[in-house]
């Protein structure tokens, strides 16, 4: 029986809604199945920002490490996604990523995907605007927990 | 269409026939919920029953201090225990919080309107709750668990600040263990102890996959929170009246008189505290109203 294409895989994740198929080809060229165990470290703070990661299922925390204690900023679940720092030099990992349940995740190569964005400007945008909308999303809420919702 | 009608219960006059008059009650209980939140239990002095529905609340007297607006927490109907949780962030609620068991307190009510529960019957429940807002909703969370049949899939999204601020976690867990119940709880910061989620109440609202035209949804806790709920609600496609909000201001006389609970064209404390969202969505969006 012959394996699906990863881009039939990928289609269903909520980052390519909307996005044409060949957009999703495209992309699916930078792309690999990976999966982490519960304690894992997907990502570190300070290392190259060189993958970012669709999770298809599973959970991980967003950390930031401060020395003495670790806080947990954000939890991400199925259908999140991880890493935005890849798109923008210094192409440095901002956050530690620690999984909390066996994760499995589309993991992209980010060289692979910024010279496709390079090459492609109308594939560029396309990317962008969905990370873009990533971005504001998680300053919407990282301002929503500083003005201390709940007081 | 759900209910439009939200007029306010008959008041409930415990005071010899003056419902400014407070009626004596006496603590019975008082558990402390989390380091500034603490819930007693009163009961009348002469032993007289008290009926309140979901959403409405009672003044509180601590007597030589003052008088507070605090909803009832207790389950609804009829019954001789009356419950509040009441957080501890002003002088009448800091005397409140110094009382014990057997001490005095002065209450009248119950004032205003309620969740309108029965009328959604055959609905998707969902409760979005922040903080201290899940108290008022707790009846509504009672009467539901207690009448599951008349409801469909019954959500419970509540956002504290920290794993140590969340309210009724027992409570919370054994609604949980249900399996036709689902508990999403959210906090705002956490260390690696916490194993739930972190993040705002708004990031769970699409995670929960409701259908949005079946749902009737009640939402309770600060008006920013209830804002950024109600967007992220509308962007599925629940619609405003099909969304109940409760709402906070400075009752002191309860019952519609003294004005200083007015907002726009109402008074939150008899024409509310309970909104279906549609007919006030005009004053919660107009600054320092």
């Amino acid at each position: 029986m012959k394996n699906k294409p990863l881009s039939d895989l990928m289609v269903v994740h909520p980052f390519f809604e909307g996005m044409d198929r060949d957009h999703v080809d495209f992309i699916a060229g930078c792309a690999q199945n990976k999966r982490y165990k519960a304690g894992e470290f997907m990502m570190l703070m300070g290392k190259e920002a060189d993958e970012f990661y669709l999770i298809r299922s599973g959970r991980v925390a967003v950390e930031m490490d401060a020395g003495n204690r670790t806080y947990v900023v954000q939890t991400v679940g199925e259908g999140g996604i991880i890493g935005w720092s890849w798109l923008n030099p210094p192409l440095s990992v901002r956050y530690d990523v620690r999984v909390m349940d066996d994760v499995s995740v589309f993991a992209f190569n980010a060289q692979c995907v910024r010279d496709k964005c390079d090459a492609d400007p109308d594939f560029g945008f396309n990317i962008t605007r969905r990370f873009m909308k990533l971005v504001v999303e998680r300053l919407m809420a990282t301002r929503l927990q500083l003005a201390e919702l709940y007081a | 269409m759900l209910d439009t009608s939200l007029s306010p219960l008959p008041p409930v006059v415990h005071g010899a026939g003056d419902p400014m008059l407070p009626v004596k009650t006496r603590i019975v209980d008082r558990k402390q919920e989390t380091a500034d939140t603490f819930t007693i239990e009163l009961e009348f002095e002469n032993g007289s029953e008290f009926t309140f529905a979901p959403g409405q609340f009672n003044m509180l007297y601590t007597f030589g201090t003052g008088e507070v607006p605090i909803s009832i927490s207790g389950t609804p109907g009829t019954s001789k225990n009356i419950v509040h949780t009441i957080r501890d962030v002003g002088v009448v609620t800091s005397a409140l919080s110094g009382l014990n068991v057997g001490d005095k307190v002065g209450l009248r009510g119950p004032f205003g309107t309620y969740w309108p529960i029965e009328s959604c019957k055959g609905k998707d429940i969902v409760i979005a709750a922040g903080g201290i807002g899940l108290a008022p909703i707790r009846p509504v969370i009672r009467h539901v668990m207690e009448n599951r049949d008349d409801y469909g899939r019954f959500i419970i999204l509540y956002g504290a600040r920290t794993p140590e601020d969340i309210l009724y976690p027992e409570e919370l867990g054994q609604y949980k263990s249900n399996l036709d119940v689902e508990v999403w709880v959210t906090v705002d910061r956490a260390d690696r102890s916490w194993r739930g989620h972190v993040g705002v109440i708004t990031t769970m609202i699409t995670g929960a996959g409701f259908e949005p035209e079946k749902v009737a949804a009640f939402v309770c806790g600060p008006e920013i929170m209830m804002h950024f709920v109600i967007m992220n609600m509308n962007r599925l496609g629940v619609t405003n009246d099909q969304i109940y909000v409760s709402m906070e201001r400075n009752m002191q006389c309860a019952i519609g008189r003294c004005g200083h609970c007015q907002w726009g064209t109402e008074f939150v404390c008899k024409d509310g505290p309970v909104y279906r969202f549609d007919k006030v969505e005009h004053l919660f969006n107009i600054r320092q109203l």
